[in-house]
């Protein structure tokens, strides 16, 4: 069973304990989350493995000085907790100095986010869970069509508290369930998906018909040639862009040189339609109101109509270039645009509507280029219409470039890639599509 | 699919290692005839650990679950311990060590599979969790179409571990720190802005396995990950080399024999000669591969294709599905007939070897791809029926005790050839080539056709000689068509294994380590790009 609030704050109240009777002068940082974990997984409209977990994890950094340690176990009883205490403190000793170490975080400002927990998502048993998985085998089943997916629960309690005072408990869940449906032809490929913090919302049918719909329409596709097209990407395929170009803006690489972004803050690189904030209190996306040092989160623009307004930069960073901290941040949002899906198919005279991507991996770090596969769904687009399914491509694409010609967003975001990132579907132009993929 | 971050580079493996695992496993072994006898097995077999609890542990386990109506069932008592020392520049960058313990348990009733894990190792803890297993199953059976069937297997009761000289993690982290900035202190020897990354990772996985057959295994697997990296800086342009070297299942007399400090000058060397090498010219070249380049095409191209899970659509959710169908056994012709790649969890140092799968079964060696052929499939004991198979492959891996055990990668590699050809042998005989060492970039389709790889250093070769070093290479193909182009393969004295410490497969995703060896070896006329080219690569 997972560790009560009380229990939490206690374990985390004992570990400082146990430190300071070791090395009374020692800065001592505690993390500590309990949650119950589930899952069901389904392949070939049928249940293959389902499982539940109990997850701890307790993690402990000991700094003398400039020696520091950390050390990490799921044992929380009195006695592992101790010989975990222990052996940070030994291998804190036995450290050479680091200069770039920076002193744990005192109390911070108290901020609760209660959206970030829900009660039904921590109630859900087996037979809930195998009801909701039933709904969503259904379609499926009815079509003929082979469907695969995945439901998983996380319910559970997040502790950070420090030598200098600092302590948060909060609570947190998050439910995911993603249906894949393929045709018997083996040549069309769906996908539906539903991440959220909350249960409410959820239909298993209605995720697996979605998938199912995509399947039937992208079935038989005929050939296209690789070149650099118009593309409209579905909101799970500019999520994919998003969180890579977020990935890359990180101050100190910035500064140092190496990075796309050296010299960046402050101009211009992106087209004007674009904005990238986070902010922790999001309503589609409710997250911890702090990151992983215990430091409270506020919103934050990362991209301001197209110009950059700030990269993460990590404390030790800040304080060498005298700038603020800024990072750990979740809720990410690419802003909506005006149009309305429909219109983003209109303005195409000849491109690819693209569900979404798979598998992407920089290439290079200077340019940005991404590269990666399309996936579930590929149709061809012309005279503003969409005329049937298109093979698969890999592309090769700067995420810099796909920016900087953005023309037009869609009018609503969606939570398509995980629980922590919306996104509204996005028009690009000269996007490479450099060689077909026959994989569907 | 590799989680990104994780993973390490790899290196020479010393063939001067010696490894008696053969011999271990015949002084410990014993037959299944003793596990009848009865528990006496357990004191006989333990040879690693004396835990007084554990006996208790397993017989919770397993009584509770007969007693719930399982068909079947098994208990895994596993523990992980990770220890990681980074150095960054000129000062470290972190020490950690990491250790997750724990109890899973994985029972089978009415055709269904139900699994549930604690982290308190304790007899009445897991006799709960084995009720919350029974639970699931009871909850799930009505959603399967076919019940689950196990083939059969022989129920063992062994000890198995990482044939070594010297534990990692009995070496000093003091000392794995010195040995570091040594080599990050070397690293950053240039006149230009040089940044370097170093980090050794030693990795311990004991567990004990038992099961209602009978079976009960102990094993301990001790795995090294040494890697670092250089970037240089230099008017508005920067390039990184990463060590070639690898991770390895080995003690820490593996970082002597794998050149691991050594290497740190002509890294340092290579970095310069990288950021002003000349841009390769786009085009279809001769590829010659190195082992630590290779290494990772083989695990994507033909690794992931032959995981028969995925081949039927268990994976179609996530990593997707293979264009190796069980309709294409024994006729697809999947390279050129040179080509013989097999499956290996016996290889000596391979990350995925062991003595025993996650279901019990004993570990071998088998073709995947024999002399051009696709011949055969990875399987576990639930998946040898669906091809009607009677024996399971044993490739059953939970990268933990809170984990599902499934169908996982064995070690997979390409077969040297019958002669003495080395690399400097496949340079003399190419006309027209790109040379390509150490591994970088990868991404591959969800059928596992197109993929892309880059890779570290590049060196263009004209009429058989390496004429000048070239930069911003990535090569682009498609499987078949890969290994038919496939002409030239190295004889046994440079096959070398290269490694993923974190290959990542499943729902929820779970990380399994996994070798490949290989020769160098040549690819005929292979798409190459330039990843800087203005126009696109």
């Amino acid at each position: 069973m997972p560790l009560s609030s009380r229990q939490l704050t206690q374990a985390l109240k004992q570990v400082l304990a146990i430190a300071r009777g070791l090395e009374p002068t020692a800065q001592v940082f505690v993390a500590l989350h309990s949650a119950s974990q589930a899952h069901v997984r389904f392949s070939r409209n049928e249940v293959t493995t389902s499982g539940e977990l109990d997850q701890g994890h307790l993690e402990v950094t000991v700094q003398l000085g400039l020696r520091a340690a950390t050390s990490t176990s799921n044992q929380t009883d009195e006695a592992s907790m101790r010989a975990l205490v222990e052996r940070t403190v030994r291998l804190a000793r036995l450290a050479p100095e680091d200069p770039e170490l920076m002193p744990v975080l005192g109390p911070q400002p108290v901020m609760t986010n209660p959206a970030a927990f829900d009660a039904a998502i921590e109630r859900l048993d087996a037979k809930g869970r195998a009801e909701l998985v039933r709904a969503a085998l259904e379609p499926g089943r009815e079509q003929q069509l082979a469907t695969a997916g995945f439901l998983a629960t996380w319910s559970g309690l997040v502790g950070k508290a420090s030598s200098a005072g600092l302590l948060h408990v909060h609570p947190a869940t998050a439910v995911q369930l993603s249906v894949t449906a393929r045709t018997t032809s083996g040549t069309g490929s769906g996908r539906g998906q539903f991440h959220a913090r909350r249960l409410a919302g959820l239909s298993g049918r209605s995720v697996a018909e979605r998938a199912c719909a995509t399947a039937r329409a992208s079935e038989g596709p005929r050939r296209l040639e690789p070149g650099r097209y118009t593309v409209v990407l579905e909101p799970a395929a500019s999520a994919s862009l998003a969180q890579s170009l977020l990935e890359a803006m990180d101050q100190r690489a910035a500064d140092e040189g190496r990075s796309f972004f050296a010299g960046k803050v402050g101009t211009t690189p992106f087209a004007e339609v674009v904005s990238i904030t986070s902010d922790p209190r999001r309503a589609m996306t409710p997250m911890l109101p702090f990151d992983g040092e215990g430091r409270a989160l506020a919103a934050q623009p990362w991209v301001s109509r197209g110009t950059v307004s700030a990269l993460a930069t990590s404390r030790y960073w800040a304080k060498k270039t005298g700038k603020a901290p800024i990072g750990g941040h979740g809720g990410f949002e690419l802003a909506a645009g005006s149009a309305p899906r429909s219109k983003l198919i209109e303005g195409v005279k000849r491109g690819v509507l693209i569900s979404r991507f798979w598998y992407t991996n920089w290439v290079e770090a200077q340019n940005l280029l991404l590269t990666g596969l399309t996936r579930d769904g590929t149709f061809l687009i012309e005279n503003g219409e969409l005329v049937g399914p298109v093979n698969n491509f890999r592309f090769n694409q700067s995420v810099a470039d796909a920016f900087a010609r953005c023309d037009a967003l869609g009018d609503v975001v969606e939570a398509a890639h995980d629980a922590e990132t919306v996104t509204p579907a996005m028009r690009t132009h000269d996007f490479l599509l450099a060689s077909v993929s026959e994989a569907v | 699919m590799r989680i990104q971050g994780g993973r390490v580079g790899q290196a020479v493996y010393g063939v001067g290692m010696s490894f008696s695992r053969r011999q271990f496993l015949t002084s410990t072994g014993l037959t299944a005839a003793s596990v009848l006898a009865g528990r006496a097995g357990l004191a006989e077999a333990r040879g690693l650990v004396l835990d007084a609890t554990l006996l208790a542990v397993v017989d919770a386990a397993l009584s509770t679950a007969r007693a719930g109506g399982a068909t079947y069932a098994d208990v895994r008592v596993h523990r992980r311990r990770e220890e990681t020392v980074s150095v960054r520049d000129d000062h470290p960058a972190g020490t950690s060590d990491t250790e997750r313990y724990g109890v899973g348990v994985r029972v089978l009733k009415d055709g269904a599979w139900g699994f549930a894990s604690t982290s308190r190792v304790d007899a009445r803890e897991v006799q709960q969790v084995t009720r919350r297993a029974l639970a699931i199953a009871i909850a799930q059976a009505p959603l399967r179409l076919r019940p689950v069937e196990l083939a059969p297997t022989p129920a063992h009761v062994d000890v198995w571990q990482t044939p070594l000289e010297k534990d990692p993690f009995k070496i000093p982290v003091a000392d794995k720190l010195e040995l570091l900035l040594a080599i990050s202190q070397t690293l950053r020897r240039q006149k230009v802005p040089s940044f370097s990354e170093c980090t050794l990772s030693s990795r311990l996985e004991w567990k004990l396995f038992a099961s209602t057959e009978g079976a009960l295994i102990e094993q301990a697997i001790t795995r090294l990950g040494p890697s670092y990296a250089v970037t240089l800086v230099k008017d508005g342009d920067f390039v990184q080399r990463a060590w070639d070297g690898q991770a390895m299942q080995a003690g820490w007399e593996y970082l002597a024999a794998s050149r691991f400090v050594e290497d740190a000058e002509q890294v340092a060397e290579d970095v310069r000669e990288k950021l002003a090498a000349a841009p390769v010219e786009p085009g279809r070249r001769d590829l010659i591969l190195s082992p630590e380049n290779l290494w990772l095409t083989i695990h994507e191209s033909v690794g992931h294709p032959t995981e028969l899970d995925r081949a039927l659509g268990d994976e179609a959710n996530f990593a997707g599905t293979s264009f190796a169908t069980p309709d294409k056994l024994n006729r697809l012709q999947y390279g050129a007939p040179a080509v013989t790649l097999y499956a290996d969890k016996t290889t000596p140092g391979g990350l995925a070897t062991c003595g025993y799968d996650d279901d019990g079964v004993k570990t071998g060696r088998w073709n995947l791809v024999e002399q051009g052929r696709f011949v055969g499939y990875q399987t576990t004991r639930e998946q040898a029926g669906w091809i009607g198979e009677r024996a399971s492959r044993g490739c059953a891996y939970a990268q933990d005790h809170a984990s599902v055990p499934f169908q996982r990668m064995p070690n997979v590699s390409l077969a040297p050839s019958a002669t003495t050809l080395g690399v400097k042998d496949l340079i003399a005989a190419t006309d027209d080539g790109v040379y390509v060492r150490g591994d970088g970039s990868w991404s591959i389709d969800h059928q596992r056709y197109n993929f892309q790889f880059t890779g570290q250093m590049f060196y263009e070769v004209k009429k058989g000689k390496v004429t000048r070093a070239l930069r911003d290479v990535a090569y682009q193909s498609n499987t078949l068509e890969f290994w038919s182009a496939c002409d030239l393969i190295g004889g046994p004295s440079e096959w070398r294994l290269g490694s993923a410490f974190d290959d990542g497969k499943g729902e929820p995703v779970q990380s399994n380590p996994v070798s490949h060896g290989c020769p160098p070896t040549r690819f005929k006329k292979i798409s190459v790009l330039n990843t800087r080219a203005k126009k696109g690569a």
